[in-house]
């Protein structure tokens, strides 16, 4: 009689959390190997580095800060009983995710237009250590940009479920687990953001 | 915030108060049952707005120390930021400071588990 009612909200975060820290070692994979051959073509690393925009880096990071905290403030919100300000937060966390996805798409032409994406005739007739840098910047910012998509999808169904009413202050587990999922995208490019576009 | 009230609330409804209580305990809850009743921990719109002013000092910090010529130190300063920035993500934004014992412990251990990788792969790389 009491399963319908039972809701187990320490499980669902417990398992949102495990979930989260396969993500960190999935992306901690991708960093190990860039300080790998960080080590081994340190010259060729830094001629790639230099090539990436600093512009477009900082403004990406600047808009996934702001959409962390658009995210983080509709928990809030939630918690307070204010399904309306929870919607326009996270409506606007995924305004964020949009302009960072432009951005992105615009980096990725320039980039492309220059000749350099992987097995480019300009990489390929190019030292190995430049293909290398170029194949894992594209990696790892294509993974990273396919969680914005799928996390910016996932926060418009939960801002549909606030409006709705089925998300609301006595039960917003899903909004909470989807603004962490956010969370850990904003965490992931704090890492991307200095070791590809600043170090080198 | 391991308990959010409606689950106390609609299990205490049906069941004794002991069963209430026993999610959290799973979730290892280190506040005495009295608190987490009913609250779970807000945190403010001026609290999150003051971290992330503080996020966006320090990317205001790594974008400047990129500037300077500071040979190796430069990655070491980089990664520290971004340490101190991931860090303040977790602890407020995630609400890492208000979890139990359970889910930092977790955290603990999955970031050894990637320090561990991180460190044997160098040690074998740069002393083959």
């Amino acid at each position: 009689m009491s399963q319908p009612l039972h809701k187990d909200y320490a499980g669902a975060k417990l398992g949102m959390w495990l979930f989260l820290f396969t993500e960190l070692i999935l992306f901690g994979g991708l960093f190990l190997l860039y300080a790998i051959y960080l080590a081994r073509y340190p010259q060729e690393f830094t001629a790639g580095g230099r090539e990436l925009n600093v512009l477009f880096g900082t403004a990406n990071t600047v808009i996934l800060l702001t959409s962390s905290l658009l995210a983080a403030m509709a928990v809030t919100a939630i918690q307070r009983d204010d399904r309306r300000t929870a919607q326009v937060l996270l409506w606007g966390t995924v305004l964020c995710a949009s302009v960072f996805m432009v951005n992105k798409y615009l980096e990725w032409t320039a980039k492309i237009g220059h000749g350099i994406y992987p097995n480019s005739p300009r990489l390929a007739a190019g030292p190995p250590g430049e293909s290398v840098f170029f194949s894992l910047y594209y990696l790892t910012t294509g993974l990273h940009g396919l969680h914005v998509l799928i996390g910016a999808t996932l926060l418009t169904c939960v801002a549909a479920r606030v409006k709705r009413g089925s998300v609301h202050a006595g039960d917003y587990v899903l909004l909470e687990n989807g603004a962490l999922y956010w969370h850990l995208v904003d965490l992931i490019w704090i890492f991307i953001f200095p070791l590809y576009y600043l170090i080198l | 915030m391991a308990c959010a009230p409606a689950a106390v609330i609609s299990d205490r409804a049906i069941t004794t108060r002991a069963d209430a209580v026993r999610p959290c305990e799973i979730a290892g809850e280190t506040m005495t049952p009295d608190r987490h009743e009913n609250t779970p921990h807000i945190l403010g719109y001026g609290k999150l707005t003051a971290v992330w002013l503080g996020l966006l000092a320090l990317t205001a910090l790594t974008v400047g120390i990129s500037r300077l010529d500071l040979g190796v130190n430069r990655v070491w300063g980089s990664l520290a930021i971004a340490s101190v920035k991931g860090g303040l993500v977790i602890v407020f934004f995630m609400h890492m400071r208000y979890e139990g014992r359970l889910l930092r412990w977790l955290l603990f251990v999955a970031l050894v588990t990637l320090a561990i990788f991180i460190g044997l792969t160098f040690f074998d790389v740069l002393y083959r």
